[in-house]
């Protein structure tokens, strides 16, 4: 079973329990990956990177991840609001964080339908 | 480990776009979001294009009646609309590595910080960037050293003897037992708060202690404030002798650990550092970029 995110550099070795990533923003060459105690990994992948990664795993994880748009990926099990009017999305577990990220209107209308065909 | 190929890059995507990771085929759900886009362009261009021709005939109108007024609120109007984008302020970020460890360097955007007290600074938002600033004593849960909001005197200490004074819009980081600019800074109107010394003049400022701690700063590096974070626990030597590597002449620490501090980048996104609802008092203090 894949339960975690691993990657190395010559000098950092991280890994992340998939259950405990909340989202992956992009940063330019880096990536912020956001844990669900409000930790903010920085890894030096960019976001397609780490896509690719998460793609190539076998077997494939429990959790959910869906990439919006150029800069974000999230766990789709945190998901606990989104606006489309207001191109807003937030993350949380209802107890300990809660992450708010922009996106646009047609990206969040779109998962909206997914989410709510699930 | 899964080895990562790094010239591979999966950006085929736009910002109007969504994509379900791992799903081997698309799925309905995936074809309507394509099959949406084009639909959602055509129209856009539409509209555009309408738009255009649309201002192309009411230019012409107005030449044609030699009326120079509707142009001169039209520049109002566009006035108005640049005031309000640079009210959006935002952090730009980077890391720099030293070693082993990684440090987040943040630059808030070139407005003067303020300081704020309360358990509700964070939950209030509406801030580029917001920092817990100085210690909560343990024993009282005051704040730990001097402490000046507004000109208001809050608490009083030198138990750490680094300093950062917010004085008529300039903001100064310094190491002193009794500093002038404290009361300065009462009689200005000001902001002071106190903690532990790590950069002074340029010079590493010596600690005994070679614990390993989730260490941030406020430092000054080429004139601007930055605010850094070890992105891994590191020792005060490790921390100062980072910061001094990136170029800054004075720092003094910021509140780390788990007490959450919050950002605000380009495009609207939030990140933070720290536990989201970890504990905060009525005297928890933060350096705010607003």
């Amino acid at each position: 079973m894949s339960d975690y995110l691993t990657y190395a550099n010559s000098v950092e070795y991280y890994r992340i329990p998939f259950d405990t990533i909340v989202a992956i923003v992009a940063d330019g060459n880096y990536c912020q990956i956001t844990t669900v105690d409000s930790n903010v990994n920085v890894v030096t992948l960019q976001l397609g990177q780490i896509e690719s990664l998460i793609n190539g795993l076998e077997p494939f994880p429990d959790n959910i991840f869906i990439r919006i748009g150029k800069s974000l990926i999230v766990n789709s099990r945190y998901i606990s609001y989104l606006s489309i009017a207001k191109q807003k999305i937030v993350l949380s577990d209802g107890r300990s964080f809660r992450f708010t990220h922009n996106a646009s209107r047609e990206a969040l209308r779109a998962l909206k339908q997914y989410l709510e065909g699930k | 480990m899964k080895s990562v190929r790094r010239n591979i890059s999966n950006d085929n995507i736009e910002d109007d776009q969504i994509r379900i990771i791992g799903s081997a085929s698309p799925t309905d759900d995936e074809d309507k979001i394509a099959s949406r886009k084009p639909r959602g362009r055509n129209r856009m261009r539409v509209v555009v294009a309408l738009a255009i021709a649309l201002c192309c005939i009411v230019l012409i109108v107005i030449k044609m009646l030699g009326a120079d007024s509707p142009i001169a609120m039209d520049d109002d109007s566009m006035a108005d609309t640049s005031q309000e984008m640079s009210t959006q302020l935002f952090v730009t970020s980077d890391v720099v590595r030293y070693g082993d460890n990684a440090i987040l360097m943040i630059t808030p955007p070139d407005v003067t910080p303020i300081l704020q007290v309360g358990s509700d600074v964070i939950n209030n938002g509406g801030f580029a960037m917001a920092m817990p600033a100085a210690d909560v004593r343990q024993d009282n849960g005051d704040i730990n050293g001097s402490f000046v909001l507004n000109g208001e005197l809050l608490a009083r200490g030198t138990r750490n003897a680094g300093y950062c004074a917010i004085i008529d819009g300039e903001v100064y980081l310094g190491v002193s037992d009794e500093s002038p600019l404290l009361e300065k800074a009462i009689e200005s109107g000001g902001y002071f708060f106190r903690n532990i010394p790590l950069v002074s003049n340029g010079d590493p400022v010596q600690h005994k202690s070679s614990d390993k701690y989730s260490l941030r700063a406020l430092a000054l590096i080429d004139d601007h404030l930055v605010v850094a974070i070890a992105c891994n626990k590191m020792s005060y030597a490790e921390f100062t002798e980072a910061l001094i590597d990136a170029g800054a002449t004075d720092a003094i620490r910021l509140v780390g650990g788990a007490i959450y501090g919050e950002w605000v980048s380009e495009g609207g996104i939030v990140s933070g550092s720290g536990l989201r609802d970890g504990h905060v008092s009525d005297h928890s203090s933060y350096i705010v970029w607003r």
